[in-house]
């Protein structure tokens, strides 16, 4: 993301995004999903809200904007990912993506990180 | 080397710096900085089980770059804690213990329903916080200042927005929902009546940028402001003139290519008056916007054209009645003209004295922290 100061609020919101993916691509990676799937249904749900005009949250709305400018993958292409994640698919496509989704967060998180500051 | 073996042997550095860092935590603090010294002992085992994970559980190739990327972020947060949280609590002398008791005493004042931040004067950026580690920043003197203290309460209001699962804070986050709709719902319809008007790419745009930006941080700047004027009243608006005139920018600004952090200071000045007239403060509020008016005119400023449809006047104002409600709704403390609150009163006659006499004053001020907030401590200030 692009721009100068980031409030340590959102930089903790976009750190908590780059945990999140890398989260649930290790357990896709290893084949072994939490009890509750508790991280792959908080991803499906956050993707899935992204390109949705209906569905829309703030959080999507930051994300969608962030990668907008970072690059990949596409809002389309989040939106699918969702619904691929809330169905239970681990297909080598979907973990190419979120490796992508994954490398595009953690740059934005370490921009984010160097540039914070207050009021 | 091979990537593994300087994982490891970096992991391992590591481990000893949390060690070093869990050894700079005193244990002969005053209390006030309990919850931050139990917040950073947990952080920091929480670096250590992230250092522990990075070393032992990325076997296969294709999760190096995932190993590298949790590396770094936990680099990230061990240096934050380093820089700021630690370093805080290992630096922290008389001056934070005082601005600490001051803080303390708002808190108490204003009714303020989460556990009192801790205050650090290892600032090197002005005034901000840090939610995740209840810290405040603020410059190395200011606690020999008053001027500018009214911002402790824009700051206070930060957790408040972001705190999860909290009872006590939930009607000012509804404020919050509530007023991202009205934001979302306005932006909607520019963006609409841009699509009919068939303007260019460019205003689109714009206006999208608007809306993250909006999203991202200006409504929380807004409700943050406006929690100060109502739990403060006036002083904190004088106060934010006397940002804009030693440190502002365009007073109208609005964003066109990249994001701004903050939103325009006319904006924040003007929901301020909106808020301070809805506190009963008519005559304060006139003042200050006379002076603004005065202040814009010294700087030649003028607002173009979009600055209106990024800022409308009836969003801001609905902004501001909203959070109120919200304010209200955790049963803080709102100001009035009557309000006779000790610090509240003693911020209140700083800008006042500063107004009636500039020249006389600063030494009215060293006077006034020296006398009713250092020398006798701030529990002179609560006796009056």
């Amino acid at each position: 993301m692009s721009g100068i100061e980031v409030h340590p609020g959102v930089y903790s919101k976009i750190r908590a995004y780059a945990e999140l993916v890398d989260r649930v691509l290790g357990e896709l990676r290893r084949g072994h999903v939490s009890d509750t799937g508790v991280q792959r249904l908080r991803l499906s749900s956050l993707l899935m809200a992204v390109g949705d005009g209906e569905r829309i949250s703030a959080d999507a709305k930051l994300l969608e904007w962030m990668l907008r400018e970072g690059g990949c993958p596409s809002p389309k292409r989040l939106n699918e990912m969702g619904h691929q994640l809330d169905s239970g698919d681990s297909s080598p496509e979907l973990l190419i993506d979120l490796e992508s989704l994954a490398k595009t967060l953690e740059r934005e998180r370490a921009s984010a990180f160097a540039r914070m500051r207050g009021r | 080397m091979t990537l593994d073996e300087y994982i490891r042997g970096v992991t391992s550095q590591l481990e000893r710096r949390v060690r070093e860092l869990r050894m700079r935590i005193h244990r002969q603090l005053p209390r006030d900085y309990d919850a931050l010294a139990q917040k950073c002992r947990e952080k920091l085992d929480g670096v250590l089980v992230d250092l522990r994970s990075v070393r032992d559980e990325y076997a296969d190739v294709d999760s190096q770059p995932a190993r590298l990327r949790h590396l770094r972020r936990t680099v990230s947060d061990l240096s934050q804690l380093e820089t700021v949280a630690v370093a805080a609590l290992d630096r922290a002398r008389e001056d934070d213990h005082y601005l600490n008791e001051l803080l303390y005493r708002i808190t108490r004042e204003i009714g303020y329903p989460l556990i009192t931040p801790v205050v650090t004067t290892l600032s090197s950026e002005y005034f901000h916080i840090y939610p995740d580690f209840n810290l405040l920043c603020v410059p190395l003197s200011e606690g020999k200042f008053l001027l500018h203290l009214p911002d402790l309460y824009h700051e206070l209001a930060h957790p408040l927005l972001v705190v999860r699962d909290e009872p006590l804070v939930e009607s000012f986050q509804r404020a919050q929902d509530a007023c991202l709709a009205q934001v979302l719902s306005y932006l909607q319809g520019e963006k609409t009546k841009a699509g009919r008007r068939r303007s260019p790419d460019s205003l689109s745009y714009q206006i999208e940028l608007w809306e993250l930006t909006w999203i991202r941080s200006w409504l929380d700047e807004f409700m943050c402001d406006l929690f100060a004027v109502y739990t403060l009243g006036p002083a904190f608006a004088w106060s934010h003139l006397h940002l804009s005139m030693l440190r502002g920018q365009d007073p109208f600004e609005v964003p066109r290519l990249q994001f701004s952090s903050h939103p325009a200071d006319d904006a924040r000045m003007q929901t301020m008056l909106v808020g301070l007239a809805q506190s009963g403060f008519e005559q304060g509020a006139g003042e200050i916007e006379e002076a603004w008016r005065s202040f814009l005119c010294s700087c030649g400023a003028s607002a173009e054209p979009e600055y209106g449809h990024c800022f409308p006047a009836p969003l801001l104002a609905t902004i501001a009645g909203a959070t109120r409600r919200g304010i209200a709704g955790m049963k803080c403390r709102l100001a009035e003209p009557s309000t006779s609150d000790p610090v509240h009163l003693c911020l209140s006659d700083a800008w006042r004295e500063f107004r009636r006499d500039p020249s006389g004053y600063p030494q009215w001020e060293e006077t006034c922290v020296r006398e009713r907030l250092i020398s006798n401590g701030v529990g002179r200030v609560i006796r009056g």
